[in-house]
């Protein structure tokens, strides 16, 4: 099973990436603020982060820089998750080692797993989740 | 015979009865010396006369002279009485002058400060020290600008400020200039006099130079912007959910649910979301590029792969069904332009969406050609149904509700800022937009223009 780990604070954003992934086939762990998200990721080494950038405690940037500091989990590939004004933050976490940014807003679900999807392909060996669900492909 | 030779022979010769030879000859001579005697005698006479009357006009003269003269003396009197008086309420016209301009000076909120040529200081107001020390009693005998410098500590050449402003004749800004935990805004005017008929034309005098503290304006700033940053982060959030939601229903769940309503107001719920979003966005960019806090990147685009990359993003949307919407291929080579991406597909989404909404019938074409080597202009033309006369001023203002009622408006899917910041980001990439043409029940045209790279 393909585990994607998303680090969200806000559990309205975190409930509905959980919702939309699960609906794919994905498994989604959650972790609610950096220091869970590392935890998390250290024990469980999942295939994808999803890091929100805005965070109490321990932001996404600090966050990332732990997580590519990390020999256990520099490898795995993380996407930036931010709004508008984020995007400086966005571009600095590119030139962290992030692979990518989604500012949350501007994307349909549909859209976020497309790009997801694309990044997973471009990995080494990751298994696409096949789906039964007809609804699939179905333009909203 | 001369008669008083007559008398003096008749006195002195009575009784000579010989006359000697020649006596008559001799007696006839003497004659005629008295008579010559007599006519010199009057014509010296009628020369005193005439002298002496000479005389007397002339001493009348000089009396005369001598009356307008004093005359004169007395004008002169008076007039230095006037001028003297004219100076001395002119002396207090100027001391009033001169106290208004101090008094105006000390009162002014901002720090002033007037020097001269050899950079002393003429005047430094109560609000110039309150900026530079705490002791405003301070006198500023003898203070120069060195001084001044000195209390910056390295942090401001003002010397070289004063220097490059009065050679060149023009007022310099030092925009932020911190000092002792403040921020100061501080510029230098140079006086010039023009004192032409001397032949001294723009002579510079002395400098102002103007201080202020502008240490609450940049903390409101500061506050302003995590405003902002927080507002959008708490707007953008709740509302992502909400389109995010209704579309995942929209996607997996719409066959499991009966009603024909339901559905349609999942699909509303939906659509709300995205105008919200939309106009979220339009606020913050708003704001974000009035304070200059955008950073446009500086990145080569080839303006026509961008204009068929957009073009073939809204034909994927299935919304361009009776209208079309084109390139019209450039005839020549165009050169990449330097802009930001991002920004000028939100530039080419602005002008196509807005091109598509005020168009029934016909269809939308964008042109690109290359200008004088310099600029690449994009126009994007509709069959719409144009824009009147009087709508046309404020097309690029912040909110364009030109005299028609608010509940007219044309732009109801709108917040009426797409062409403002169209405008405003177009600026920051050194671009610029226009209104083209735009005739009514005929069509509209819209251009844009970016700098050439190199």
């Amino acid at each position: 099973m393909v585990k994607i780990l998303i680090v969200e604070d806000d559990p309205l954003m975190s409930r509905m990436y959980q919702r939309m992934f699960n609906l794919e086939g994905y498994e989604i762990e959650l972790a609610h603020d950096g220091q869970e998200g590392l935890d998390k990721a250290r024990a469980n080494k999942p295939v994808l982060i999803l890091l929100d950038i805005m965070m109490p405690k321990m932001n996404g940037l600090q966050t990332l820089d732990e997580l590519k500091a990390d020999p256990n989990t520099k490898n795995i590939p993380v996407v930036m998750l931010s709004n508008l004004t984020g995007e400086e933050d966005a571009e600095t976490a590119l030139s962290k080692g992030a692979i990518s940014y989604i500012i949350k807003s501007s994307f349909e679900p549909n859209q976020v797993i497309a790009m997801i999807k694309d990044i997973l392909s471009k990995l080494p060996s990751t298994e696409i989740p096949q789906n039964n669900q007809p609804s699939l492909d179905k333009k909203p | 015979m001369h008669r008083t030779l007559e008398r003096q022979i008749k006195k002195y010769l009575a009784d000579q009865s010989t006359r000697p030879e020649g006596w008559d000859s001799f007696l006839q001579a003497i004659s005629d010396t008295y008579i010559h005697s007599d006519e010199d005698r009057a014509l010296i006479e009628r020369s005193l006369e005439i002298s002496s009357q000479e005389l007397t006009d002339k001493y009348q003269n000089l009396r005369a002279s001598l009356e307008g003269a004093e005359e004169l003396e007395k004008k002169l009197q008076s007039e230095k009485l006037n001028v003297e008086e004219k100076i001395t309420e002119r002396t207090m016209q100027f001391n009033n002058e001169t106290a208004r301009l101090q008094a105006s000076i000390n009162s002014l909120p901002i720090g002033l400060i007037m020097t001269d040529m050899s950079n002393q200081v003429v005047t430094m107001n109560p609000a110039a020290k309150k900026i530079l020390y705490t002791d405003i009693k301070t006198p500023i005998d003898n203070m120069s600008i060195a001084q001044i410098e000195a209390f910056f500590s390295g942090g401001l050449d003002l010397t070289s400020k004063v220097t490059f402003c009065t050679e060149r004749k023009e007022s310099c800004d030092i925009n932020e200039q911190s000092y002792n935990g403040k921020i100061l805004h501080i510029s230098l005017t140079p006086i010039i006099t023009t004192n032409s008929d001397k032949g001294i034309e723009n002579d510079v005098i002395g400098v102002i130079i103007v201080m202020q503290d502008i240490t609450e304006q940049k903390t409101i700033d500061r506050s302003k912007d995590e405003f902002f940053s927080i507002a959008s982060h708490e707007l953008r959030t709740p509302l992502t959910a909400i389109r995010g939601n209704t579309s995942l229903i929209q996607q997996y769940f719409m066959d499991k649910i009966q009603d024909a309503d339901l559905k349609e107001m999942i699909n509303d719920i939906h659509e709300s979301s995205i105008r919200l979003l939309s106009i979220v966005d339009d606020f913050l960019n708003t704001s974000r590029l009035e304070m200059g806090k955008i950073q446009f990147k500086k990145e080569s685009i080839d303006m026509v792969e961008l204009v068929k990359y957009i073009i073939k993003e809204y034909m994927a949307t299935g919304l361009m069904k009776s209208i079309t919407l084109q390139l019209q291929e450039p005839l020549e080579k165009i050169s990449p332009v330097i802009a930001d991406t991002d920004r000028v597909k939100q530039v080419l989404i602005n002008l196509i969406g807005n091109a598509l909404k005020f168009t029934e019938a016909g269809g939308i074409t964008v042109s690109i050609e290359e200008t004088q080597g310099m600029f690449v202009e994009v126009r994007v033309t509709d069959t719409g149904k144009g824009i009147p006369l009087e709508n046309q001023q404020l097309l690029f203002h912040k909110f364009q509700q030109a005299g028609s009622s608010l509940l007219t408006r044309d732009d109801v899917h709108g917040t009426g800022l797409g062409l403002y910041i169209s405008k405003m980001m177009l600026e920051g990439m050194q671009g610029k937009i226009w209104l083209e043409s735009s005739q009514i029940g005929i069509g509209t045209t819209f251009a844009f223009r970016l700098p050439i790279k190199g």
